[in-house]
């Protein structure tokens, strides 16, 4: 059964057709990469999936409901998402950022929220041990703004996996990281899947798409052609 | 510049924000004048420190709003069009015949300056989100029309109560009463509430809008009553001293260099030092060129406008030196 059902997904803006009719789905620890032609409509897609914007026709369903009309506290749960931009917060901490992943179970019960980052335990470990495998375990104290793009990248991450979401949407993640950064965020994904729970990337690197999904769409001119 | 100020620093600028807070407050009530008659101190003299300390801490804690509703450093009441469209609603009612100190005149006041600030978001929305670059050129137009406005009103208000677009355009705590401080005190304090509620939401929204929403964040909502927040903070005490600018452009800035960017500690100190930023700037205002009495605002644009300069030149610098 799709934890994330995709039906007849359309979109169009300014004019344009961003997304037509795209009905797939994403399965409970399954990774799916989206690969296509700038332009082709792959982070609108994303977009779309992580209820971001909200479809022109069609449905986006998370457990049965349309995403984009869940409230953003609850979807946070459920579904992280990782847009292209790593822009902002240049006077935060990199520790601050990254606690900001647990601010989605503020007043949940059973769970106070992620403060910090030490002692926060995740499905995929906890979050110290988290830093540490991305490699910023050593920039926690520095600003971001003091960052170059990869370690920014890293940071996000850092940030969206303490979400610990069924669902991790992740647009180019790899854009701005080495071969060693791209090594651990495939790693990661494999962990998260093996726990059951699902990850989609937009990605230009075919092989990399090939060897990290279980499925790989392709898109174009605003169609799924490949799944 | 500080991210993570250890406690012992943050109890050293809110220990050193509160002495220069009672040094200047005993300034405020002691300089410049040539007896000490308790009578006077009562009627006069602290009503308007009063006023000097709460509005500062008003106008400051607005613009840590501001600035992180937009993501915009640049964005302040003054920058916005919630000052000036502020004294418009003020001279309106005025020139209607409402009375001056009144809560009325505030509400005008808030009325005017919430319709104006929601023009001016209106036209920097798109698609739910809000281009902060469109919301300040917004605002700096809403300013000259709400600027325009106070200048048609002026002729209509009764020279003889002292407010002329002089007093609405640059501010002044000469008319200082009590029955002033108790019609801004509601709006101001109902504005500290909704800062506090909002705390913990306002930093996420320094990524852009759409991180700040996928982390959890009710963006729409925390926006719309941030700035709800900021109407009450600022429109209000401008009908009662005017328009006192760059109070909520400066003070953030030059706090989150020494306590860094956080919210929680960021507002508490911006109401401490706004506070003291205001009552010393009438303190001069009141003595340099006394018995003249020069408007605050031209004083806080004195001081605000180099300070916020250097600041502004610091943070190029840094941003240029961070791009690797």
């Amino acid at each position: 059964m799709s934890v994330l059902e995709l039906q007849e997904l359309t979109l169009r803006s300014a004019g344009h057709t961003r997304v037509e009719s795209v009905s797939a789905g994403v399965h409970s620890g399954q990774v799916v990469a989206i690969l296509g032609a700038n332009g082709s409509g792959k982070s609108s897609l994303l977009a779309l999936m992580a209820g971001q914007i909200a479809p022109t026709s069609g449905r986006a369903l998370l457990q049965g409901r349309p995403v984009h009309e869940i409230a953003p506290g609850e979807r946070a749960r459920q579904l992280a998402w990782l847009g292209q931009s790593t822009a902002g917060a240049e006077a935060y901490s990199v520790r601050d950022v990254i606690s900001w992943g647990g601010i989605c179970r503020r007043g949940a019960r059973g769970n106070r929220g992620t403060r910090g980052t030490r002692g926060t335990t995740t499905a995929t470990g906890d979050a110290t041990e988290m830093v540490e495998r991305l490699g910023i375990a050593h920039l926690l104290g520095e600003p971001l703004g003091n960052l170059s793009g990869g370690e920014r990248q890293r940071v996000h991450l850092a940030r969206i996996w303490q979400q610990r979401t069924p669902i991790t949407l992740l647009d180019e993640p790899d854009a701005a990281l080495d071969s060693t950064g791209r090594e651990q965020l495939h790693q990661l994904i494999t962990d998260t899947a093996s726990e059951g729970r699902s990850v989609v990337i937009v990605t230009h690197d075919r092989s990399w798409a090939h060897s990290v999904a279980d499925e790989v769409w392709v898109m174009d001119a605003g169609t799924l052609t490949a799944q | 510049m500080t991210v993570h100020p250890s406690p012992a620093r943050l109890v050293a600028v809110f220990g050193l924000l509160v002495v220069v807070l009672l040094g200047v407050g005993a300034a405020a009530l002691l300089i410049g004048y040539a007896s000490f008659d308790a009578q006077i101190v009562r009627t006069i003299r602290m009503p308007r420190l009063a006023l000097t300390l709460i509005v500062g801490a008003g106008l400051a804690v607005a613009g840590v709003l501001l600035q992180g509703v937009f993501g915009n450093p640049l964005a302040a009441p003054s920058i916005v069009g919630v000052s000036a469209s502020g004294a418009a609603g003020a001279s309106i009612g005025a020139a209607l015949g409402v009375a001056f100190n009144s809560v009325w005149l505030a509400g005008i006041g808030a009325l005017v300056a919430g319709a104006a600030l929601a023009v001016v978001r209106a036209v920097g929305a798109r698609q739910g989100r809000v281009d902060s670059t469109a919301v300040l050129l917004g605002g700096v137009a809403m300013s000259l029309f709400a600027l325009a406005v106070v200048l048609i009103a002026s002729p209509f208000i009764d020279r003889a109560t002292g407010r002329s677009f002089s007093f609405w355009a640059n501010g002044s705590f000469a008319l200082a009463t009590w029955a002033g401080v108790v019609a801004v005190l509601p709006f101001i304090l109902v504005g500290f509430v909704l800062a506090i509620v909002l705390i913990k939401d306002l930093d996420p929204l320094s990524l852009d809008a759409a991180a700040a929403q996928a982390l959890g964040v009710d963006v729409r909502r925390v926006s719309t009553l941030a700035l709800v927040a900021v109407v009450l903070l600022v429109a209000p005490a401008v009908t009662v001293v005017g328009v006192v600018s760059f109070v909520g452009l400066v003070v953030p800035h030059a706090l989150r260099y020494l306590i860094g960017a956080r919210t929680a500690t960021l507002l508490p100190a911006a109401a401490l030092a706004g506070g003291a930023l205001v009552a010393a700037a009438d303190l001069v205002a009141r003595t340099v060129l006394a018995p003249t009495e020069i408007p605050v605002g031209a004083v806080t644009a004195l001081v605000g406008a180099p300070v916020f300069l250097v600041l502004l030149r610091r943070m190029v610098l840094t941003r240029s030196e961070s791009i690797r």
